[in-house]
């Protein structure tokens, strides 16, 4: 207990000691962190976006006027029970024609002399829109479905903008593959550059290790101040990080959301606090394992 | 100064420096009072069990395999005993005394202090072979940024003495090498030879059964070169085992001590009460 006491004041004098170098230190880690954090955020918002454009995705299944009510609620508990289905509701002729009319003028309404051309249907909202094509398939295969299907052929029954939900899945997929990649890649950057300027700071104090080597300190000893200084400069550039990821958030965010109005930047305060204890925990893992790696060569026997 | 023509004349009487050495042997000598004193006769020489023993040692450095830093170096080093390891540069000095320490391990051979052979020592173990052997070097290797006090005082802080013990002690080592009035100065405010009596009370602090020395007065200037061999006589009249590896003739010729001395590796010489004996 004593020796830790010990290394935590070792690691406080080797603070204001070697300012120059702490600080170099603090600061590659709090900017690496900073971009890291920066960039989670922006793919949260990414993310956000690319989801609320998803689940734009729907099925809707025209049934013929002539289909029974049974047959309706056999063929969505069908659908309720397949894997990636949200809800299902039934849309009636009368409701479709409503909404039909709030969407268009009224004089196309006027000419169809009170009659009402347009079917039922069964619409389906997803949990999992990329499981669309999937859903879709079954309701098609579905037999029942085919006896009450708006159209002879199933097939033109069901539409879910068969080739645009393709090509939108293929974009937002990209967008993510992307964005995973370039979190990967500042995160591999970021600790190199951590591990850089531990490295550089613990090179600067090798006379100190070989005096402490030379009078026989264990290495556990010898190591115990370097990796409380590395973790203290981790956490004190994971805490700035978070401090001006904070200020980011408070500042930037809103800016943006009211230049951008369509789309939603509002991605919750649960995901900004896990992008910090992210932060922290990375930043404060970084620093403990980068003076570890940096100690190794000077603790050869 | 007649000193430095008759420096190389091994057999001129000891200590004629002049009025300046006179007086710091004064002062010394008044620092020394309080150790208990033996006559350099009373010490047991080259009786029992040897601390070190080096059985056949050779080492050979990858950077040069065809010449062998130390080439079948066979010795025993005696509990008590003051020995100079003399040689010219690139002798192997150097190379002796890092394998004293494990810093470096032998090619062929076996090197066993206080019983324990080195060459299988597990690594664990070397910070404690290192803790009963103190170390001084030619470039006294204080830190910059301690005082004289934290320098002497981290030898201690490092191998986990406590507090209570390293207010008692450093302050006492420290009185010994006669530095009592500097504890608060930094090593760039000291003169040399005040630096290296820093560095021997760092290495005695933790009361080592043995003082290592590489060139403790190469630095230094011939009459601050005796004060630090006095208080190393005096260090190895507590009982202290003291191995000295030095190019200072009249240090060696002075004491007639044990002189083990090396040439290109091999061991030339080993004789009791020797000379430097090397021509200049």
């Amino acid at each position: 207990m004593s020796s830790f006491a010990y290394f935590i004041k070792e690691s406080l004098t080797g603070f204001t000691r070697n300012l120059s170098t702490a600080l170099g230190s603090i600061v590659t880690i709090f900017l690496s962190l900073l971009i890291i954090g920066t960039f989670l955020v922006g793919g949260s918002v990414v993310e956000r976006v690319v989801s609320s454009v998803e689940s734009e995705v729907s099925i809707t299944a025209y049934v013929a006027d002539d289909a029974s009510q049974n047959d309706i609620d056999s063929v969505m508990s069908f659908v309720r029970g397949l894997e990636g289905v949200q809800t299902v509701s039934f849309t009636t002729k009368d409701q479709a024609l409503e909404k039909f009319s709030q969407s268009s003028g009224s004089e196309i309404i006027d000419t169809l002399d009170g009659q009402n051309p347009l079917p039922a249907s069964i619409d389906v909202e997803l949990s999992d829109p990329q499981l669309v094509e999937q859903v879709a398939d079954s309701l098609r295969g579905n037999s029942t479905y085919a006896g009450i299907a708006d159209d002879d052929d199933p097939s033109e029954s069901i539409k879910y903008g068969q080739k645009s939900v393709e090509r939108l899945f293929t974009l937002t997929n990209y967008v993510r593959y992307i964005g995973i990649a370039l979190i990967a890649l500042l995160i591999f950057i970021a600790m190199v550059f951590i591990n850089n300027t531990i490295r550089l700071a613990i090179l600067a104090r090798r006379k100190e290790i070989a005096i402490m080597r030379l009078v026989g300190a264990s290495n556990g000893f010898i190591r115990g101040p370097f990796l409380m200084e590395g973790a203290l400069h981790a956490v004190i550039g994971a805490l700035l990080a978070v401090g001006a990821l904070e200020l980011l958030r408070n500042l930037v965010l809103p800016r943006l959301q009211e230049g951008i109005p369509f789309l939603s930047f509002d991605i919750g305060a649960s995901t900004f606090l896990l992008i910090y204890v992210l932060l922290a925990v990375s930043g404060l893992l970084i620093g403990l394992i980068g003076s570890a790696f940096a100690m190794r060569r000077y603790l050869k026997v | 100064m007649t000193n430095d023509i008759s420096q190389g004349a091994p057999a001129r009487p000891s200590r004629r420096g002049g009025a300046h050495a006179a007086s710091a042997r004064q002062t010394t000598s008044q620092l020394s009072a309080s150790l208990p004193v033996l006559e350099v006769e009373d010490i047991p020489q080259q009786t029992g069990t040897p601390v070190i023993t080096f059985d056949h040692v050779t080492k050979v450095y990858p950077a040069q395999p065809n010449k062998p830093a130390l080439n079948d170096i066979s010795l025993q080093i005696y509990a008590g005993e003051f020995i100079f390891l003399v040689g010219h540069s690139g002798s192997g000095k150097s190379t002796f005394i890092r394998m004293l320490i494990r810093e470096v391990k032998p090619s062929q051979g076996h090197i066993y202090v206080a019983d324990e052979d080195l060459t299988t020592m597990r690594n664990w173990r070397v910070p404690y072979l290192r803790r009963n052997i103190g170390c001084v070097f030619q470039d006294f290797k204080l830190l910059p940024n301690k005082t004289v006090f934290e320098n002497v005082a981290f030898a201690l802080e490092v191998i986990g003495k406590s507090r209570h013990v390293i207010k008692t002690q450093v302050p006492e080592v420290l009185r010994l090498v006669g530095l009592q009035d500097k504890l608060n100065k930094r090593p760039d405010q000291l003169s040399g030879g005040e630096q290296q009596r820093v560095s021997i009370a760092r290495a005695i602090v933790n009361r080592p059964p043995l003082l290592v020395c590489d060139e403790p007065t190469g630095n230094l200037d011939p009459q601050t070169s005796r004060g630090i061999m006095d208080l190393l006589e005096r260090i190895n009249r507590t009982g202290t085992t003291v191995l000295v590896a030095t190019h200072d003739r009249e240090m060696v010729d002075n004491m007639r001590r044990r002189v083990i001395a090396l040439d290109r590796g091999n061991l030339t010489r080993d004789q009791d009460r020797g000379v430097y004996g090397f021509d200049v």
